[in-house]
């Protein structure tokens, strides 16, 4: 009989295969962020599973509650038609191909897997203090403070880009009588 | 009794407590005082008919809500205009489970080792709430964009937009609270503001947080994507009935935990006054059952005050415009709390 | 705690690796490519996670951290990108967007 703690690691694991199989497979993107959220609450739940608490709250922190708020946001500003999303289109048959290939190395895998990389995760030597804010934050500041602060760079070089790529100059009241079709896409930038 | 048997029944007593005040007394009487406080400020009575003082107009209000024919708008999208209540309540109630509502107690001798008067004692609690508030833009979103009305959909992406961007300031606002305790477990937090509270050094950070969470719960004088005369009632037009209720109620219940949050983070919890603990006024605050109790009810006493302070605001200020919201959240809180945190840092450091 | 290997692990990974990445090559919407390869970078990060709770060390969290940083970087990014797109041709299918083809 498995401890509860592996049977919740199965539970858990094929949960977050299901969610991403919806998620990768529906038509519609809404569907697919909803999905994605309930994804990485689970994937969130399985870190706290393998004792890394500070990362799983990360995850909901940042992934489900950040950046796919992005992604909502943007779907929900676009407001796109059936036409345009491209659903209802039969899939094609590279996709099927794709499909019976990522099984098949699943499988292959199974077969290859070495009795080494079968045993059991080994204990960790201090569990208390392992995968805490304290104890994350002083490797990081330890040994690993340039990709620290590069990320830091990096994050900046991604707002101004993000800022110089969606900027558009508001249009002049005079000219907006003219242009029928762009002045709807404004509105919906102007009403965000 | 064996060991494990008291230690569930224990944690079953916490949750069926909590829940039970938050969501069974302290939202009724929420709205209770808000209509109340509203009747007093505007010079009238306010409700004085259901009960005496008016006490029972929220079960009043609450069966009516039950009791209302459930409407379903026909061109709704049916799945996610009735997922978006549920999802509201949703981060309202999980955010309790880190919230520490008294000090770590043996209850007067009943366990060897203090317990901790939290549900889920993490030692990440402050990020927790921090992510499990932030999940509650979703239901902002799911709301409007479901609703099929266009007052719906503006209504919700400006509060979700106000939301994210407040999320920011308050969540840089509290860095400073961690770097003054040096930990992100709440009762940590409380324990090290045994000799001065957060307030003091934080003054700042406080005044960063306290409209940071005004406008997370969109209340006044942040609560445009809601504005009655503006956009009808913004993301939940459609909805009546409980699934309004549940709206409602989560509402209140966030509102009760950024209570408790900035209670926590920067008034001490429940700490009598500041340098001044229950231990030096003599009481046990850990051992004696009678200690734990004051404790509790003490910090109660300035949850509620915090609530009081939300109710009061909103009879009291006009509301901003949506781009001087958004130009306050962005262009100024901001770089306080950003400034705010170096002088922190810099204090600390020297 | 929990007593899985490395393997499993690894299997669940490399599974939310393969179906974002089957969902990235068959989807049309600009948008549910972007989230698809949210999934992917998702499954590395398991494998990230896992890997460092079986050695012990805290460097895998660090990297999965890095990973996040990057992923919210791109996602912003591919977002304005994907704007842009849509005032360009106002819809975002991927097989319209052939503009610079051949």
């Amino acid at each position: 009989m498995m401890a509860p703690a592996d049977i919740l690691f199965f539970a858990l694991a094929a949960l977050i295969l299901l969610t991403g199989a919806l998620v990768a497979f529906r038509p519609r993107p809404i569907e697919s962020a909803l999905w994605l959220i309930l994804n990485f609450f689970l994937t969130s739940a399985l870190y706290v599973l393998l004792g890394a608490h500070f990362v799983a709250v990360i995850q909901v922190l940042v992934y489900a509650g950040a950046i796919v708020v992005l992604f909502t946001f943007v779907i929900l500003l676009l407001n796109l038609n059936p036409q345009e999303l491209g659903a209802g289109q039969a899939v094609p048959w590279t996709s099927f191909v794709l499909l019976i290939g990522t099984i098949t190395a699943i499988l292959l895998c199974f077969h290859v897997a070495t009795p080494e990389l079968l045993r059991p995760l080994p204990k960790l030597s201090h569990p208390d203090t392992f995968g805490t804010v304290e104890s994350f934050s002083v490797y990081l500041l330890k040994n690993y403070v340039w990709s620290f602060e590069l990320a830091g760079v990096l994050l900046l070089l991604a707002v101004i880009g993000v800022g110089l790529l969606a900027y558009r100059k508001p249009k002049s009241v005079h000219g907006s009588s003219q242009q029928k079709d762009s002045s709807k896409t404004q509105g919906q930038k102007g009403a965000a | 009794m064996s060991d494990m048997a008291v230690m569930w029944l224990f944690l079953l007593g916490k949750i069926l407590l909590f829940f039970g005040i938050v969501f069974g007394i302290v939202a009724p009487i929420m709205i209770w005082v808000e209509r109340k406080v509203a009747g007093l400020v505007q010079d009238r009575i306010g409700p004085n008919r259901v009960g005496p003082f008016g006490l029972l107009q929220s079960l009043a209000d609450g069966i009516k809500l039950l009791l209302k024919e459930p409407l379903l708008p026909r061109e709704v999208n049916k799945p996610y205009y009735l997922l978006a209540p549920i999802i509201s309540v949703i981060p309202a109630a999980l955010s309790f489970a880190v919230i520490p509502f008294g000090p770590p107690t043996t209850l007067g001798g009943l366990f060897e080792t203090p317990q901790r008067l939290q549900i889920a004692s993490l030692n990440v609690g402050l990020l927790f709430v921090l992510a499990v508030t932030s999940l509650s833009v979703y239901s902002v979103v799911l709301a409007g964009w479901s609703s099929n009305n266009k007052y719906s959909v503006l209504g919700a992406l400006r509060a979700s937009a106000q939301m994210i961007s407040y999320e920011l300031a308050s969540g840089l606002a509290v860095v400073s609270v961690i770097l003054l305790s040096g930990s992100v477990d709440l009762v940590h937090i409380v324990d090290a503001q045994q000799k001065i509270w957060f307030i003091f050094p934080g003054i700042l950070s406080f005044f960063v947080f306290l409209p940071a969470i005004f406008a997370e719960t969109n209340r006044i004088p942040f609560d445009l994507p809601e504005a009655e005369a503006e956009l009808v009632v913004g993301y939940h037009t459609e909805y009546s009935g409980i699934k309004f209720g549940l709206f409602f109620l989560s509402e209140y219940s966030i509102m009760t935990t950024v209570s408790a949050m900035a209670v926590l983070f920067f008034f001490g919890g429940w700490e009598l006054l500041p340098g001044f603990t229950w231990a030096q006024a003599g009481i046990d605050i850990q051992n004696t059952l009678i200690g734990t109790v004051l404790a509790t009810s003490w910090f109660a006493l300035k949850v509620i005050v915090f609530l009081f302070l939300f109710v009061w605001v909103r009879w009291t200020l006009p509301r901003f415009r949506y781009d001087q919201l958004m130009g306050l959240g962005w262009k100024r809180l901001l770089p306080i709390a950003i400034f705010n945190i170096f002088i922190i840092a810099g204090v600390m450091a020297f | 705690m929990v007593h899985v290997s490395i393997a499993h692990i690894l299997f669940l990974s490399f599974g939310l690796f393969c179906m974002g990445g089957c969902g990235f090559l068959i989807r049309k919407n600009a948008l549910s490519l972007l989230i698809c390869l949210e999934l992917m970078l998702n499954g590395v990060n398991v494998a990230l996670v896992g890997f460092s709770r079986f050695y012990g060390n805290e460097s895998g969290h660090i990297l999965y951290f890095l990973v996040i940083t990057v992923a919210a970087c791109e996602t912003a990014v591919g977002l304005a990108v994907v704007l842009n797109l849509f005032r360009l041709k106002k819809n975002i299918r991927m097989d319209e967007a052939t503009n610079l083809k051949g």
